[in-house]
C-alpha cells in the first residue's frame, strides 16, 4: 500500500482529537454521572457479536451492519444498536437477578454495511440507559426524566422530548386490514408527514369515516403535549389506540409532576423507529442539531428473543450530535485541549523541576515538564505555539 | 428570534414559488431580478432565501441548513433524502415517464438487459426492478431524448410536460412511472422546534396553490 494511502481511514470513520475531543469526553462523563447518580450500573458488551444476534424482525434492517466472518464462518457484525447487545447480555448473564436491573453504557455502534451510500458517518457513540424488569408508567417517565437531566448537565439548555406510542398508529391501522405492503407503504407517507399522500392513499383503498379523519389529521398532531392529548381525549379509538393513548396520558402526568413538562411535546404520528418498540417511546429535539440527539422507549418483547420474558424501556443519546449541537449554541464552554502551565529546567536540576510540575498538578493545572532543554527564547516561542499561559523557569539561585 | 431559511430549486419552479410567497407578503421579490448574490433575506419576517440547484434542496433540507424547501418531485424520488414531505403545491404538473421509439412499445421486458438513458439513475432503477426488468443504466446530464435517436440507450426515463420534444424526435410516451409536482419539504427538527412558524408558512402556501 502507499504510504498516502494509509494515512487515510476507510470512509465513514475517522479521528478524533484536539477541542473535538475533549468536549466529546466531557459529554460522556457528565451523562455517565448523571446515570449513575440515579442508581444505573455499568454494562460492557463486546464491539462485535454474532449477526444471528441483531437478525430477525425485531432489530434494525440486516443491511445496516457491517458484517465480517469468523474463522469457523460464523457472520459477526460490528454493533449497530448496544440495546440488543444488552437484552442478550442480560439474558445470559442476570436471568436470576432482582428486579429491575438499571444498567448505563457507552460505547460505538457501527452501521453503514451494504446499504451504506454516500460519506455517511459509520461509526457513532451512544452513551444510554437499560431499565429492564418493569413495565409501569413510573419506570417509562424514570427514562424520559433522567434523559432530561442526563441533557442538562451536559450543558444543553432548550431542548424537547417528543413523546409518542408505537401502539397508537398500530390501533388505527388495525381496524383497515392492510396487507403488510399496504401498511408500509401508508406508514411511509405518515413519517413524511405527507397528508395529502395519506388522503390518496385511503381513497384508493376504500378507508372512509372516522377512520380516514384519524389517518389524515395523523401528520399534524404534534406539539404540546396538553393540546395533543385533550384533542384526542375525546375522540373515539379502538381499544388498543385507546390504551396507547391513556398510557401516554400517564406517563405526561408523571413528568408533569416532577416538573418537567416544559420540556416535553407529544408526536402522535411519529411511526418511525426501531421496530423492537412496543409502547411509550421519544426522541430529543433541539433547534440546533438538525437530527434528533437522543431516542428511547419501550421494548417489551426484545428480550424474549433471548429466551427471557422481561419488559423493558431505555434510552440512547448521540454523543456526537449532541457535542456538535452544543458548539453551535456556544454552549461548549472551555474545551482547550492546551496544558495550562510549562515547567523549564536545566538538566541539573531535574529533581526541583519535578517538584514544581507535581506542586501545579496539585492545584490542578495541567502541567507540561519540559524534556528539551530549551534556551529561554526557545522556550517562550515554543509555549506561545502551544497556547500555555503559565511558564516556569527552574534556576539555580544567583 | 431565529432566521429560518427557505431553499428555492433554481429555475421555473423558483419563480412560481417565489410569486406566491411575494403575495403572501414575503420580501423576495429580489431573487427574480439578475444577481449574484446567494442569500436574500426579509428582515421583518426573519425570513432568509437561498437558490440552490434542484438536486441539492433536499440536501440542505435535511441537514437543516436550509429549514424548508420547494422543489419537485421528482428530485425528492431521486435524492431519497430523510425530510417531512409535507405539502403538494400542485404547480409544476408533469409525469415521470418511460419513453423511447414506437416500435418499443409492448417489448420493453424483451430485451436484457434494456438499455436505459436518464438523468434520474435511481428512479429508473427503482421502476424497472419492480417490474423486474434487467437494465443497463446509462446516466446523462441533459438532452437525454437524443439517446435513443443516436442508439446510446433503447429507452429513456425522464420528465413529460407536454410530451412536444418528444414528438418532434418521433419518440412516445411508452409508460408512466409517477405523477411530478411541487412540493413543500421541511427538516424533521425544524418542523417541530419551529413548529408554529413553519406551519404558518406552510399553510398559506398551500392555500394559495
Amino acid at each position: 500500500m502507499k504510504t498516502n494511502n494509509i494515512l487515510k481511514s476507510p470512509a465513514g470513520v475517522g479521528d478524533i482529537y484536539g477541542a473535538d475531543c475533549v468536549l466529546k469526553t466531557r459529554i460522556e462523563e457528565r451523562l455517565c454521572r448523571t446515570f449513575e447518580s440515579f442508581g444505573y450500573s455499568e454494562i460492557q458488551t463486546p464491539s462485535f457479536e454474532y449477526m444471528d444476534v441483531f437478525e430477525g424482525d425485531m432489530s434494525i434492517p440486516s443491511d445496516e451492519a457491517i458484517k465480517f466472518i469468523d474463522s469457523n464462518g460464523r457472520v459477526l457484525a460490528l454493533r449497530p444498536d448496544i440495546t440488543t447487545s444488552i437484552s442478550r447480555a442480560v439474558a445470559a448473564h442476570f436471568a436470576e437477578a432482582p428486579l429491575p436491573l438499571r444498567l448505563w453504557y457507552v460505547g460505538s455502534v457501527y452501521r453503514g454495511g451494504e446499504s451504506y451510500k454516500s460519506a455517511k458517518k459509520r461509526e457513532f457513540t451512544q452513551a444510554g440507559v437499560e431499565l429492564i424488569g418493569v413495565n409501569t408508567p413510573e419506570a417509562d417517565a424514570e427514562v424520559i426524566a433522567l434523559t432530561i437531566n442526563s441533557l442538562l448537565s451536559s450543558g444543553l439548555k432548550e431542548f424537547q422530548i417528543e413523546l409518542s406510542h408505537s401502539d397508537f398508529l398500530r390501533g388505527i391501522v388495525e381496524e383497515c386490514g392492510f396487507s403488510a405492503e399496504d401498511e408500509e407503504t401508508l406508514r411511509e407517507l405518515l413519517d413524511k408527514k405527507f397528508s395529502f399522500g395519506v388522503e390518496e392513499f385511503c381513497a384508493s383503498h376504500g378507508v372512509s369515516g372516522e377512520t380516514l379523519r384519524l389517518l389524515s389529521e395523523l401528520p399534524s398532531s404534534f406539539g404540546d403535549g396538553e393540546d395533543v392529548l385533550y384533542k384526542y381525549r375525546k375522540t373515539s379509538l379502538n381499544a388498543v389506540s385507546r390504551n396507547a393513548l391513556n398510557e401516554l396520558e400517564k406517563v405526561f402526568a408523571i413528568l408533569k409532576s416532577y416538573s418537567l413538562e416544559q420540556y416535553i411535546t407529544i408526536d402522535l404520528g411519529q411511526v418511525r423507529s426501531f421496530p423492537y418498540y412496543t409502547g411509550v417511546i421519544f426522541r430529543g429535539l433541539t433547534a440546533q442539531a438538525p437530527f434528533p440527539i437522543c431516542g428511547g422507549g419501550r421494548y417489551d418483547t426484545l428480550c424474549r428473543r433471548f429466551s427471557l420474558d422481561l419488559p423493558a424501556t431505555g434510552v440512547a443519546v448521540w454523543v456526537d450530535r449532541l457535542a456538535d449541537a452544543l458548539l453551535r449554541s456556544s454552549l461548549a464552554g472551555d474545551i482547550s485541549s492546551s496544558p495550562d502551565a510549562i515547567v523549564f529546567y536545566p538538566p541539573n536540576l531535574r529533581a526541583e523541576a519535578y517538584e514544581k510540575a507535581s506542586l501545579l498538578r496539585s492545584e490542578g493545572k495541567k502541567t507540561v515538564l519540559d524534556v528539551c532543554h530549551k534556551t529561554r527564547e526557545e522556550a517562550i516561542l515554543s509555549a506561545k505555539e502551544r497556547n500555555i499561559d503559565e511558564i516556569y523557569f527552574v534556576e539555580a539561585d544567583k | 428570534m431565529r432566521y429560518l431559511t427557505i431553499a428555492l430549486a433554481k429555475g421555473r419552479l423558483a419563480e412560481l414559488s417565489v410569486k406566491i410567497l411575494m403575495d403572501l407578503g414575503f420580501d423576495c421579490g429580489e431573487m427574480l431580478q439578475k444577481t449574484r448574490k446567494l442569500i436574500f433575506t426579509d428582515e421583518k419576517n426573519k425570513l432568509k432565501f437561498i437558490l440552490v440547484k434542484a438536486g441539492d434542496v433536499p440536501t440542505y433540507v435535511e441537514y437543516g441548513a436550509a429549514d424548508v424547501g420547494i422543489v419537485g418531485r421528482d428530485t425528492i424520488l431521486e435524492e431519497g433524502r430523510n425530510v417531512y414531505e409535507m405539502v403538494d403545491l400542485k404547480f409544476g404538473r408533469c409525469n415521470m415517464c418511460v419513453c423511447g421509439p414506437a416500435s418499443m412499445r409492448g417489448s420493453l421486458a424483451s430485451h436484457s438487459p434494456l438499455r436505459v438513458a436518464s438523468k434520474y439513475p435511481n428512479i429508473a432503477k427503482d421502476f424497472f426492478e419492480s417490474k423486474n426488468i434487467a437494465i443497463e443504466l446509462i446516466k446523462l446530464n441533459g438532452s437525454v431524448e437524443l439517446a435513443p435517436l443516436t442508439g446510446l440507450s433503447d429507452v429513456i426515463v425522464d420528465i413529460v410536460e407536454t410530451g412536444s420534444t418528444l414528438r418532434e424526435n418521433g419518440l412516445e410516451v411508452l409508460e408512466q412511472i409517477v405523477p411530478l409536482s411541487a412540493r413543500i419539504i421541511v427538516n424533521r427538527v425544524s418542523a417541530k422546534v419551529e413548529r408554529d412558524r413553519i406551519a404558518h408558512i406552510v399553510t398559506e402556501m398551500k392555500n394559495r396553490t
